[in-house]
């Protein structure tokens, strides 16, 4: 797909260039993605009476959201980058909107849990759906936090959707090979120290 | 254990064949410690996702924390460059007005003359009564008989060579049947005359508009002056019309 075909000016181009890039440039896509349309924070407060916080939040994850979407290629162009994100914006400010009217506050994001299951049957899905139900999300956090340094790094890469060849030329690993089997015994370790908390902590 | 997880990773990242997914599929069912293994993977990554994105948004945080910092410092310029840009658009339309103003076409001379005949010299006002000669001259042209009436107005002054009404009307007569040479001896001698509004100098430089030879240019404009220092009858048309000129 020629992105430039739907973008609407420079600058959203650029933004595309380096988030598809990769590496250090796909860094600062993000941040220039962020940077550009950040007014839309103020149009939040204003809009849907957010408090600033709030709005900034909401930006934030449409952000997020829209690098993720055009890194994995769906980004459809069917509109330009500033309507697109103001889409989803809008979308995240009314969410907000509705949880606080429930008084809702979900502890933790399962949507991109709920995307990896999508290839599972329907039996095995709730299988596993209800073990994930289970996960002590904070103490996940903790022991994440508790990894060597190294292994917390490369698992955070990995997550946020850099292949292996990337995450070897970012940490200097020798091959994608090494970066593989590397980052599983890290995930191992994660799960060693989840289910043992006595774990040795530092790998 | 790894090589569970191993599996469990070439699962997700869809390096197995259809039948080994399914085996896949079916091991979650069969064996609850393998699906524990999978939540986990799923879980484990789910949660480092969010790390990821807590971390960028502590980025995007001091990025809109550094703007906010920058706008917070520059409130007048940002005043001064909206104000400008209202001083900008403002000055821009009135260059344009006043350029409309001065070089948008003005009537000439010749078409302010038009106008005036036009508006004023359709008919002649007539009174209410008996029917005098005068009148009779006015009906005439009334009547759309110009020619006529100007004989009317003609016969009265041989008579009555004194009577300036009949000057003035055979001059205004002459001039709508384009006799200028004949209509500015009217009015010259409308002129003359002591009249309390005399328009007999107006009616002298309408008609040298109207004929518009270069020399009846200049001269009207100079009468229209005189009615105008003079205070003479038509002194508002004069002064408009040389406002144009």
């Amino acid at each position: 797909m020629d992105i430039s075909t739907y973008t609407s000016g420079k600058t959203d181009q650029a933004i595309f260039d380096c988030l598809l890039q990769g590496g250090m440039e796909r860094r600062k896509g993000e941040e220039l993605l962020f940077s550009t349309y950040s007014y839309f924070i103020r149009e939040g407060t204003k809009k849907y009476s957010l408090p600033e916080e709030e709005a900034f939040d909401a930006y934030s994850d449409s952000v997020l959201s829209a690098i993720q979407k055009v890194i994995s290629g769906n980004f459809e162009g069917r509109s330009s980058l500033k309507t697109w994100l103001f889409q989803i914006f809008q979308n995240k400010c009314v969410d907000l909107l509705r949880k606080k009217a429930t008084n809702k506050n979900s502890v933790h994001n399962t949507v991109s849990v709920s995307d990896m299951l999508h290839q599972l049957s329907d039996t095995a899905k709730t299988i596993v759906q209800k073990m994930i139900e289970k996960t002590d999300w904070e103490l996940l956090k903790k022991k994440v936090s508790e990894l060597g340094e190294k292994c917390r790094e490369l698992l955070l890469l990995s997550a946020d959707g850099y292949s292996d060849r990337e995450v070897a030329a970012q940490l200097k690993y020798k091959s994608a090979d090494v970066v593989k089997t590397s980052r599983l015994r890290c995930l191992d370790k994660l799960r060693q120290l989840y289910k043992n908390p006595l774990h040795d902590a530092e790998y | 254990m790894m090589q569970n997880i191993e599996y469990i990773n070439a699962y997700f990242d869809k390096n197995l064949s259809p039948d080994e997914m399914r085996q896949f599929d079916q091991k979650i069912q069969d064996d609850p410690v393998f699906a524990d293994e999978v939540a986990f993977y799923c879980s484990s990554l789910s949660a480092l996702k969010d790390q990821m994105n807590e971390e960028k948004k502590k980025r995007f945080r001091e990025i809109y924390n550094t703007e906010e910092l920058l706008k917070e410092n520059k409130p007048p310029v940002v005043f001064m460059r909206r104000w400008l840009k209202v001083a900008a658009v403002a000055a821009v339309i009135l260059i344009i007005l006043m350029a409309g103003w001065f070089w948008w076409p003005q009537p000439t001379p010749k078409e302010m003359a038009d106008k005036y005949i036009k508006e004023n010299f359709n008919e002649l006002p007539v009174t209410m009564g008996n029917e005098n000669s005068l009148q009779k001259g006015k009906n005439l042209y009334n009547d759309n008989k110009p020619a006529e009436a100007l004989e009317q107005f003609e016969t009265i002054l041989k008579t009555d060579t004194g009577n300036t009404e009949a000057k003035k009307y055979a001059g205004i007569v002459s001039l709508k049947l384009k006799q200028y040479d004949k209509a500015l001896e009217y009015f010259s001698d409308v002129e003359k005359t002591t009249l309390h509004t005399n328009p007999g100098k107006f009616y002298h430089a309408l008609t040298l508009m109207k004929r518009g030879n270069p020399v009846d240019m200049l001269k009207a404009k100079q009468l229209l002056h005189e009615v105008l220092e003079n205070d003479l009858a038509e002194k508002r048309t004069a002064e408009e019309w040389l406002g144009k000129w």
